[in-house]
């Protein structure tokens, strides 16, 4: 065998015993091309005296790079983003089931009590010299309510501003709040950036997915990204388009941010248009009921009727 | 079939399980130091529970691909002389992690099986096993790029996944797929459709 051929060098040469760091490092940066009897050159080399030393030298250096490798990641920011949106929704979920706890018990209190989260609010401004103690309970749960009303707020913005850097196109494109679900189902930026957009369209329908796979089920048109205004607000019979343009688009941006980086603000405009082509079929389709056919000549803009309210 | 040395039936709990000796890592029953090796949640485990000739023997050299928390690779690691164990998601990694602090012979590595190039400068040739359960497309393929750590007389030892392939094509034709794939470099020794891992088959192969 050729001593020292460079494609073939094991993670411990050139370090010492002992040197973590080092190793941590040539664990996850080296490569080779092919392995070797890594203990037996170990111990020719003298980084080792006998097998067991290098296996137990082998033990405390990978475990050091595999726990703190992994440690990182988890705290790398698209990591923390998923975290905190995952915290958001459980916050405004318990904060609406204890303003429903709230509201329950406070009408049996006080006959024209409100409701709501905003109630809780109202609650907690009031002084009330004659409470007796289920209305001093009352108005501490409704406190807890505030607080966590407060806090998702808090979460809200921290998600906003932090999806922005972590991913500026796709927060761009699908608004933060939704970019930073659309991470959570994924795992991470990179895995997102590697999912095709057919599985983008769907993500967070994977139950109705595999009812479709199954073949029990119609395919699902939309996952998570139906909260986004161009799937919602656009016309029921045309929502699948719309939904395979957007995830298409954000498929795109995500792919952009992991792998690039750089701000594309042409992709927003390019999103807008398609979504305005799409939107303008079912104008025409409503001016020209029952006749089934394409009609590509008309150019309508006008916003078109139907479901929604919101533009 | 002969058991791998380390492995054995035990009466825990008042029933005969599979078991090897190790400190308790899943929850799993033990008696004495024996711990349960759970057959319903390892497919390895369901594969020497149904009584596939692995090649194990106890003592072995092992390069694990897909590891996740180490359920398995704990009892692999039990009986084993080296177990490389390759997993690529972090956040299993701190599970296994805490398996590998707290026996002698694991080494968990945050690598791509994928990628052998990016572990080969650690991991040791003339290997005994290879135990696969990537649930990635091109399960096949990470066999076949992986062989290069496996003695000539070494075992792969896999579980393929069919839902990994293509969740809609059906599991046989996913099955026959891969195991063309794997002909390429390894002759198939064994098959088999595992109770309680559906959509699995387990093979067993050897380099050709």
């Amino acid at each position: 065998m050729s001593e020292g051929t460079p494609a073939r060098t094991g993670w411990f040469e050139g370090l010492e015993r002992g040197d973590l760091d080092g190793a941590r490092d040539a664990i996850e940066t080296g490569s080779a091309e092919s392995p070797a009897d890594w203990p037996a050159r170990a111990v020719e080399t003298g980084f080792a005296d006998t097998d067991e030393e290098y296996y137990a030298a082998l033990r405390e250096a990978t475990i050091a790079a595999a726990g703190e490798a992994a440690a990182e990641r988890e705290r790398a920011d698209d990591r923390q983003v998923i975290h905190a949106v995952r915290a958001m929704d459980d916050t405004e979920r318990m904060a609406n089931e204890l303003a429903e706890r709230v509201a329950e018990w406070a009408v049996s209190r006080e006959a024209e009590a409100g409701t709501g989260i905003e109630y809780c609010h109202e609650l907690v401004d009031r002084e009330d010299e004659n409470a007796e103690p289920a209305d001093d309970r009352v108005a501490a749960l409704a406190e807890r309510v505030v607080d966590l009303d407060n806090e998702a707020a808090a979460l809200e913005t921290f998600v906003e501003r932090t999806v922005r850097t972590v991913a500026p196109n796709l927060a761009a494109l699908a608004g933060p709040t939704l970019a930073a679900r659309l991470l959570a189902l994924a795992g991470d930026l990179e895995s997102l950036a590697r999912t095709s957009s057919s599985t983008v369209q769907v993500l967070g329908a994977e139950d109705a997915l595999f009812a479709h796979l199954r073949g029990s089920a119609p395919s699902p048109k939309h996952g998570v990204i139906y909260t986004h205004e161009y799937v919602r607000h656009t016309h029921p019979e045309e929502r699948g388009s719309a939904a395979r343009a957007l995830a298409g688009k954000l498929t795109i941006a995500a792919r952009i941010d992991h792998y690039a980086g750089d701000r594309r603000p042409d992709l927003a405009r390019e999103l807008d248009e398609r979504i305005a082509r799409i939107r303008a079929r079912r104008d025409d389709a409503d001016e020209t009921h029952d006749t089934g056919g394409t009609h590509d000549d008309t150019e309508q803009r006008s916003d078109h009727g139907g479901d929604d309210g919101a533009a | 079939m002969a058991l791998p040395e380390g492995v054995a039936y035990r009466e825990i709990d008042g029933e005969e399980r599979l078991a090897t000796q190790g400190a308790a890592v899943y929850g799993e029953p033990t008696s004495a130091e024996w711990r349960a090796w759970d057959v319903q949640r390892s497919k390895l485990g369901a594969m020497i529970d149904a009584g596939m000739d692995t090649g194990l023997a106890g003592g072995d050299g092992v390069l694990y691909l897909g590891a996740a928390n180490g359920t398995t690779a704990s009892h692999v690691a039990d009986v084993a002389r080296a177990v490389y164990a390759v997993e690529f998601a972090s956040r299993p990694m701190g599970d296994l992690v805490a398996v590998a602090e707290s026996r002698n012979t694991l080494f968990p590595l945050l690598k791509n099986a994928h990628h052998p190039e990016t572990y080969a400068h650690v991991v040791e040739t003339d290997l005994d096993a290879i135990v696969q359960d990537v649930a990635t497309r091109g399960q096949a393929g990470v066999a076949c790029a992986n062989r290069q750590f496996l003695a000539a007389d070494g075992r792969l030892l896999a579980a393929i996944k069919a839902r990994s392939e293509d969740a809609t094509a059906d599991p046989g034709d996913v099955f026959d797929a891969a195991l063309d794939e794997l002909r390429t470099t390894y002759e198939i020794l064994d098959t088999r459709r595992l109770a309680h891992h559906t959509d699995h088959l387990a093979v067993v192969a050897r380099p050709r």
